[in-house]
Formats: C-alpha cells, structure tokens, sequence
C-alpha cells in the first residue's frame, strides 16, 4: 500500500516573528525532502506573500483578540502542494484582473505586488471561504 | 538583514545590502537605510550582490528610494543582482523603471555618463 506523502502542518502566529519562524520550519521540511533550492524559494516567496498580505491587510487596527494562520505542506513526486488557512476578513486573492505591470516610476504601483508574485511563481491556485476563514490552496513544481 | 556603505569614485554613494529582502528583513533595515540615503543626498549605487531573496516588500523599499531620490534630482541604480533575484526584479518589470546594471563599474558608469 503506498504511503501517503509527506506532509507538514505549521501553525503561524500573525505577526513578522511567527511568519519567519514559519519559514525556516518549512524550509527546512522541504529540503529534508530533497526539494531542491529553486523550488523551495519558490514556496518561500508565496508563503511571504501570502502572510505578508494578511497580516498587512487582513486584521482590523481595533482587533484584541490573538489572530492565528495556519500552513499545510504536503511534497508529492511532482510538486508541492500548499494550503495557507487564516481568519482574516474574506479575500479572493484571485478575484481581479492582476496588477498591471509599470512602465514607469510614476506608474509603479506598488500595492498589488505580492500577489503578481503568487499568481506568477505557484499552479493551480483555489480559493474557498469557509468556516469564517480564507483558505488559498496552491502548487509549486518541483522543477522548472 | 544588514547594509554596510561606501563611495563610488565620482562620489555617488553605494550601499551594499546583505541577506533577505523580505518583510523581515525591511522591518530590520529600511529606517536605517532610508536615513543613510537622505542624509547623503547624492546619486545612489545599490549592491544587490550579497542580497539572497527578494520579496515586494524589498521591491516597495526600491521603488520609494527611486521616487525619493527622483524628487530631488538624484538617481539610483541597481547592480549586482544574483539569478533569484534578478528574476524577480524581471518578474515585477522592475527592471523597466531602475537602471539595473550587472556590477559596480557598470553603476559607476552609468552614474558617472
């Protein structure tokens, strides 16, 4: 019987501190693996991205109540497969038609970037709201 | 996340960032390095050499040092960058709106012409 594949669940507290310490937890699952550095980077920029903008964007300034996010890696053969779940205000995060790339520094609009970098770097991209929580499901390959 | 700052001969200013350029590593670096690049007040040569992630906070940081130094007639240009990183600056067109050249005598040329 095939096992299943191997799989990591990383609980984030919301802030700059939780999603570093997350990260080098992931990185070091993925490269235990044998995932290789460009993949790894790869889910590293898409979870900064992705934390980034719910901590920056998702919580009220007035919310006392400790906000958590939870990360769930799972390798297969072909890719790694992510699932970034938080109780942040519902985003689509692929609603939209993308940000429009500057063509000059007065054009540059800097809002918007991290998730030129998602829709970019990962496949496969799926949201759902459920349970009064954003869960973004999504794919890095595992080569180029 | 660390800088350190030297000179360019023509007297443009060059700061060397070192380490991830991520929301992380801004958090660590950018007061300090905002106030190293106002306080100069000369054309700006940015060593991206030892810089091992960049993310778009990074960019963000880029962009308002751009728009910074335009506002009072300076420039900056971008050198040095390793593959991750160029292909990000590649990935947000970057690249079309800075100057981002392959080392530091290209920088200093650029600044200097």
């Amino acid at each position: 019987m095939p096992s299943a594949p191997p799989g990591l669940l990383i609980p984030v507290t919301a802030d700059l501190g939780g999603l570093e310490k997350a990260r080098l937890q992931a990185r070091q699952f993925l490269e235990s693996h044998g995932v290789d550095g460009r993949a790894v980077a790869a889910v590293e920029l898409v979870l900064e991205e992705a934390v980034t903008n719910v901590l920056r964007y998702g919580y009220e300034i007035t919310d006392v109540d400790p906000h958590a996010i939870e990360i769930d890696l799972q390798v297969d053969r072909d890719e790694v497969q992510l699932l970034i779940v938080d109780d942040a205000r519902a985003f689509d995060p692929l609603v939209g038609d993308g940000v429009v790339l500057p063509d000059s520094l007065d054009e540059a609009k800097v809002g918007g970037l991290g998730l030129l970098m998602i829709r970019t770097t990962a496949s496969r991209l799926r949201y759902e709201r459920r349970d009064d929580h954003n869960r973004l499901a999504l794919s890095i390959a595992r080569s180029a | 996340m660390d800088m350190s700052v030297d000179e360019l001969a023509g007297g443009a200013l060059c700061i060397a960032l070192q380490g991830r350029l991520d929301s992380v590593g801004v958090d660590k670096v950018e007061p300090r390095f905002t106030s190293a690049v106002s306080e100069a007040a000369r054309d700006l040569a940015l060593d991206l050499g030892a810089v091992t992630f960049l993310a778009s906070m990074g960019v963000r940081m880029i962009i308002a040092t751009a728009r910074a130094q335009r506002a009072r007639g300076l420039n900056l240009v971008l050198f040095g960058a390793r593959p991750l990183v160029q292909s990000t600056l590649q990935m947000v067109a970057l690249d079309q709106i800075i100057p981002v050249l392959p080392d530091r005598e290209a920088a200093q040329a650029r600044l200097a012409g």
